[in-house]
């Protein structure tokens, strides 16, 4: 092992170099996964694949559909196949960074290389050099080995599809709300997404458990009906769907025992506050009191 | 001698040199700088160049500022090689005759064989064995040549008539070939300064033979980048093959001759390292008498400076 002080300085920043290099190449890796993933959504992927799996995955109360993990997946896939296929490839950490320390200080232009190469050398002439070359190193700073452009490239490619992605698009709510239509009688197609039009919604009466029982609390799988009224129904794109829509299917019939009914106790809500102005504060206090007198 | 001390006062040593020898010598700068590399590799010189040029005068005057023994051969068709090497006579001693050996013109330190083309092969091979060797053989005796021993030999280009050219083997064995050209005007008339008015300058020993001998040594010391080889081994490579102008490359001799010249030219301009520079700049005295030039290569008038002008571009870009 040389024993001349450079060394030990271009090992440590070797090592430094190809710890941020990974980093840097994991975010322009995600940048470009997020480019690609953003192009498939525009394109119409992410409703092709959710025609074939309507499947999704809670986490932590966030609703992932299987067509958005398919395409990230993709965009993945495709990110690194674009990474390896391109013809940048750093061949040799080493001689790169001495390379990079050589173009970007004149001082140690031939010299570090001669240094490097001469390392494990004796000799008063490679001394020397070896201490010319320590003392321009203290001049290098490790920032100029990190690529600004392409970390502000990558940064910006990521901060512009975010805000992309939790914008409302038209196109990437088709599936879902083509799916709300269907589920609620529709066909699922986009004249039928016309908010003017009215959506009938028919319940189902409730039914119970009990056979023979004409008292029906629970029942058929019910479906709530708003007749005569207009739905405005505004989905968010992006991940976590407001709307969930589930297979209905039909309830299992149970046996119900009653229960022992509990008193009724009307305890206030503590974290309920209600601040009425004065003049509904006094209309509501006289409606009750005469509401209890009348009860007398 | 401390090689560290030697480095320490090498910057004051070369510009010395070089400022007591201009004191005699106008200009041909470039051809000095090569001649004093030579002699810090251990190697020998051709230089050509035109008569009056000042060939004799500069290495006698880098005798003179080196301390070192000198000795002129003027080479003529009818030299025999015992004038070279020397030859035994018959002495009278005591009143018995012996047999004593006379040390020839060669045994010096600095050799200037002049027109050494105009001497037979069979000189000429005298001369270059005790180059190789640094030894000759007289009979069954050995008598080993002093250090530093350095040959240069001079060729006129206008007279080839009734010349015996080097071989290319024996071209081999020098170092380097110099080339000298005419001075420039303004070099002229410093000359004319010099010669034509008032006593012609001396010159001062600066450097000692020990001095001398540390600094070779100092000049395998010097370190070079694997990079640097790289290039040396491709460029001397490119002479071999790919090129149609040259009939025969350089041999590996080259190789090793560039790379020691680049090193004594770092140290004599004060680097602790070679550079691409020092490689370019000794490309041509190193090359220029080591490739042979295709029949149609010289019927076109091509020269080798422009050969190893393309090569170096190529392989050094």
């Amino acid at each position: 092992m040389s024993t001349y002080l450079f060394v030990s300085e271009i090992m440590k920043l070797c090592r430094w170099y190809k710890k941020t290099r990974a980093y840097v190449d994991l975010l322009s890796t995600l940048s470009l996964s997020l480019f690609i993933f953003w192009i498939c959504v525009h394109f119409g992927l992410t409703s092709i694949l959710h025609s074939y799996d309507r499947g999704y995955v809670e986490i932590g109360g966030v609703i992932l559909w299987h067509s958005i993990i398919y395409t990230f997946s993709i965009s993945i896939v495709m990110a690194e196949i674009l990474k390896l296929s391109s013809k940048y490839r750093p061949k040799n950490t080493l001689k790169e960074i001495i390379k990079n320390i050589e173009r970007n200080h004149s001082f140690l232009r031939e010299k570090l290389s001669c240094a490097w190469d001469n390392r494990e050398k004796e000799g008063f002439l490679v001394r020397k050099l070896s201490e010319e070359v320590a003392l321009g190193l203290r001049n290098v700073r490790y920032s100029e080995f990190v690529s600004i452009r392409k970390l502000c490239v990558s940064v910006f490619i990521i901060v512009s599809i975010s805000i992309i992605s939790i914008t409302p698009v038209e196109n990437v709510s088709q599936p879902i709300l083509a799916d709300l239509t269907g589920a609620v009688g529709g066909s699922g197609s986009m004249e039928e997404l016309n908010p003017e039009k009215y959506t009938t919604l028919k319940t189902k009466v409730a039914g119970s458990s009990l056979e023979g029982s004409e008292d029906v609390l629970f029942g058929e799988a019910s479906i709530g009906t708003i007749e005569e009224g207009s739905i405005q129904l505004v989905i968010y794109s992006g991940a976590g769907s407001e709307v969930l829509v589930r297979d209905v299917n039909a309830t299992e019939q149970r046996e119900f025992t009653t229960s022992p009914s509990y008193p009724v106790v009307a305890e206030g809500y503590e974290s309920y506050s209600e601040e009425l102005p004065p003049a509904h504060r006094d209309l509501i206090k006289s409606y009750f009191e005469k509401l209890s007198e009348g009860s007398k | 001698m401390n090689l560290e001390e030697v480095y320490e006062r090498s910057g004051k040593i070369f510009r010395n040199l070089f400022e007591e020898i201009e004191k005699v010598v106008v200009g041909q700068r470039d051809a000095l700088e090569q001649i004093i590399i030579a002699i810090l590799c251990e190697g020998h010189v051709l230089i050509e160049g035109n008569p009056g040029l000042g060939k004799t005068l500069t290495i006698s005057t880098l005798s003179k500022v080196l301390d070192l023994k000198f000795s002129r051969i003027q080479c003529t068709p009818d030299l025999m090689p015992s004038d070279i090497t020397g030859t035994y006579v018959i002495e009278e001693v005591d009143g018995r005759k012996e047999f004593r050996f006379e040390e020839g013109p060669i045994f010096a330190n600095i050799v200037l064989a002049d027109e050494i083309n105009r001497a037979s092969p069979k000189t000429q091979s005298a001369l270059l064995e005790a180059m190789q060797e640094r030894q000759v053989s007289i009979g069954k005796q050995t008598f080993k040549l002093d250090r530093p021993f350095f040959v240069l030999a001079t060729q006129n280009p206008i007279e080839m008539e009734g010349t015996f050219p080097l071989p290319e083997a024996q071209l081999d064995r020098f170092l380097l070939k110099v080339l000298m050209d005419y001075p420039t005007p303004e070099e002229e008339m410093r000359i004319i300064g010099k010669y034509a008015m008032g006593k012609p300058p001396s010159v001062n020993k600066v450097v000692s033979k020990e001095e001398l001998l540390a600094l070779q040594q100092l000049v395998r010391e010097v370190p070079i980048s694997d990079e640097l080889k790289d290039k040396v081994i491709k460029l001397v490579i490119s002479t071999r093959k790919g090129v149609p102008e040259i009939a025969y490359g350089a041999s590996p001799r080259a190789s090793i001759g560039m790379i020691l010249t680049a090193k004594a030219r770092a140290l004599l301009h004060g680097r602790t390292y070679v550079s691409l520079e020092d490689i370019e700049k000794m490309a041509y005295p190193i090359l220029r008498h080591r490739i042979i030039l295709s029949f149609e290569a010289e019927r076109k008038g091509i020269v080798q400076d422009e050969i190893i002008g393309r090569i170096l571009s190529s392989v050094l870009s």
